[in-house]
């Protein structure tokens, strides 16, 4: 994504820190199709945060900072901002994070990674790819239609 | 007439017999039977009318356009629990599993006795029960579409000899799509958008969608009227108004809703028990992993049931399934390890547990904010049934043949052995240690005999209001400990022709003139 490209609910550099998290939120694997960390950062923003309720943006947004800033801090070993660090190392801070002692930051992960996991999973090629293929089972759906007597 | 937010260009006027609010399991319910007999009927529904058109086989899509907050509704408390609730024409029966079980001979006994509710007769419900399984084609779900997913869950129970079974479900030729939470797309199950909605519309009822309604007018202590505006679906914004004279209102706006809109109106509340006493069934999964493919999307998501435990323990574990994308985020582990686990997920089985709890939590209408708040804090017994739920589960599991289990609890990311299940019955979990959903919202506006101690009376007035009706999850005492939809339409059948005989004898009292 260009960094001139404007987004809806995200400021670019929000959108700069979720695109760097993406993929290691997501991990990799040869079962997988590759993260498109650009595309799902412009999914969350129009698809999703956009539809989402004001409250919920605003925790979302708070969640992309407090990443930047402060969870370095709680689950690194030495301070870095997010963006700075490798992604060996985003990878144990989120793995840290996701394990937290305290709850309300165990849970604060679970609610980062749903709306990356919607973004990634929810595109058909990903779901095609572990089995459920949501366009045949659409267009057989399509096909049949129960009426009542 | 099923009228869009399209069909209205100017503010709206309108006159009936019945207004009600809400379209969902009490809502449509009601005005399908008081349309039958004969009375003119107005309903009000927040959220927009979909057909199985809208319903794109993809499940984050469904959420976004027919769930409340997008399904973002949640519980304050230890732990926050997950509350999806529908916001469409048929309510949550849009967007539930479809299971129809009547109410347990214990809970209505228990009603009976403690709370006053003689009149609610066990025979006569049953009458009722009857008259909406007929309608809904209610029947045992068919083993050739449960899928994989149920019956593996199935054999691991009938291993170990607990009682086990396939659930009621109102569905009709179904053919497991397994999309049954985000708008079944060959219109098999009979959900209110299908069924009692079409049907009140065909006998004459308006229901006017993407409509809130925000104030219930009283007059001289008795509701005359709903006041309120339609929404645009795009931008969320209050356009054309609605005034809707009536003799009766029924409130129907299920268990979270109806009670904050009576908070915010400051309605019916003499006995401060509106919003109290808040239980929600709170349900806890696990995940299983088999050396074969189990594709668990694939067959109806909730088929099979235990209630081994349901008797002394008040646990039903009952199937709880959803495609990937939704799914994903139940499993443990970030990075590689959880894109390792996803990878393997046609491999992998899911079932739930859900608890008859007796935590009442609270819903309040707190100033300068447009929400209800949930509150809800689990308390110790409830917290150790639903430890109990995951043992069995993953019992259950690993006798099927599971290799692992994913029990989906704090820092217990994966059970590779029947002995580690031993191990988890003796841990001392709390509240926070898990991932709670729930899916049933109960209990706000109590029925009951009391006046000091219930919103409504046996026939769902208000006792404050008269001619206010209640007809949700909210009446209920207590607890249902099965999934309720089958118990609101059932009550709200019984509260359709006890309001029918109100309008008739006015009617006949006054030579038919409104009495309005």
């Amino acid at each position: 994504m260009e960094s001139s490209e404007r987004y809806k609910m995200l400021t670019r550099y929000e959108a700069e820190i979720l695109k760097a998290a993406i993929p290691d939120v997501l991990g990799k694997d040869e079962g997988l199709p590759p993260v498109d960390a650009d595309g799902i950062v412009r999914w969350i923003d129009t698809q999703y945060l956009a539809k989402s309720s004001f409250e919920f943006r605003t925790l979302y947004r708070f969640l992309i900072l407090a990443l930047q800033f402060f969870f370095p801090l709680f689950f690194g070993s030495e301070y870095k901002i997010f963006l700075s660090l490798s992604s060996e190392e985003k990878q144990r801070l989120f793995q840290k994070w996701s394990e937290s002692k305290l709850y309300l930051l165990r849970n604060s992960f679970t609610l980062f990674r749903l709306v990356i996991c919607f973004g990634y999973y929810g595109q058909d090629e990903v779901s095609k790819a572990i089995g459920y293929d949501a366009e045949s089972k659409l267009a057989e759906a399509s096909k049949r239609q129960v009426v009542r007597d | 007439m099923i009228l869009s937010y399209q069909d209205i260009h100017s503010n709206v006027k309108v006159d009936c017999d019945v207004a009600v609010i809400g379209s969902g399991a009490g809502g449509a319910v009601i005005a399908k039977e008081l349309a039958e007999m004969g009375h003119s009927v107005v309903v009000v529904e927040e959220g927009g009318y979909f057909t199985r058109k809208d319903f794109r086989c993809r499940p984050v899509e469904s959420m976004l356009l027919m769930y409340r907050d997008k399904g973002q509704t949640f519980t304050l408390g230890r732990p926050i629990c997950i509350l999806p609730l529908g916001k469409t024409v048929g309510g949550t029966t849009t967007i539930n599993s479809g299971t129809c079980l009547r109410i347990p001979p214990k809970v209505l006994k228990d009603w009976q006795e403690n709370y006053g509710l003689k009149e609610l007769g066990e025979e006569e419900l049953g009458l009722f029960y009857e008259r909406i399984e007929k309608f809904l084609y209610v029947q045992p779900a068919d083993p050739e579409v449960v899928g994989t997913n149920n019956l593996k869950f199935k054999e691991g129970a009938d291993k170990l000899g607990y009682s086990a079974g396939f659930l009621r479900r109102n569905a009709k030729e179904c053919e497991g799509t397994g999309l049954c939470a985000f708008g079944c797309p060959i219109d098999a199950k009979q959900s209110m958008n299908v069924s009692y909605i079409p049907e009140a519309s065909n006998l004459g009822a308006s229901i006017y969608t993407n409509c809130l309604a925000e104030k219930i007018a009283v007059e001289n202590g008795r509701a005359t009227g709903i006041l309120g505006h339609f929404v645009d679906p795009d931008s969320g914004r209050k356009t054309k108004s609605i005034q809707v004279g009536t003799k009766v209102v029924i409130l129907a706006a299920g268990a979270i809703y109806s009670p904050y809109f009576l908070l915010k109106n400051k309605l019916a509340n003499s006995s401060g028990q509106v919003g109290k006493h808040l239980r929600i069934h709170p349900c806890v999964g696990t995940g299983a992993l088999f050396d074969q493919d189990i594709g668990c999307w694939d067959g109806i998501p909730q088929s099979v049931y235990v209630d081994e435990f349901f008797e002394e323990e008040g646990i039903v574990l009952e199937g709880a399934v959803t495609p990937p994308d939704v799914q994903s985020n139940t499993l443990p582990y970030a990075g590689n390890e959880h894109a390792r686990l996803m990878s393997q997920f046609s491999k992998i089985a899911l079932f739930g547990s859900m608890v008859s709890d007796t935590t009442e939590g609270s819903v309040r209408a707190l100033p300068f904010y447009h929400k209800p708040t949930m509150l809800y804090d689990l308390n110790k017994d409830d917290i150790r049934r639903l430890q109990l739920s995951v043992v069995h589960l993953a019992e259950i599991w690993f006798t099927a043949g599971a290799k692992r289990v994913y029990p989906m609890l704090a820092r217990i990311p994966e059970l590779t052995s029947p002995k580690q299940v031993e191990e988890l019955k003796r841990l001392k979990l709390k509240g926070n240690d898990f991932i709670v959903t729930a899916y049933h919202p109960m209990g706000t506006c109590r029925m009951g005999s009391d006046p000091t101690k219930s919103v409504v009376n046996v026939n769902c007035e208000t006792w404050d209001v008269k001619k206010l009706f209640i007809c949700d999850a909210s009446v209920f005492p207590t607890s249902l400990g099965v999934n309720p939809q089958m118990t609101i339409m059932a009550i709200a059948t019984r509260t359709a022709a006890y309001i029918d005989g109100v309008l008739s004898k006015n009617k006949c009292n006054k030579g038919g003139d409104n009495e309005r």
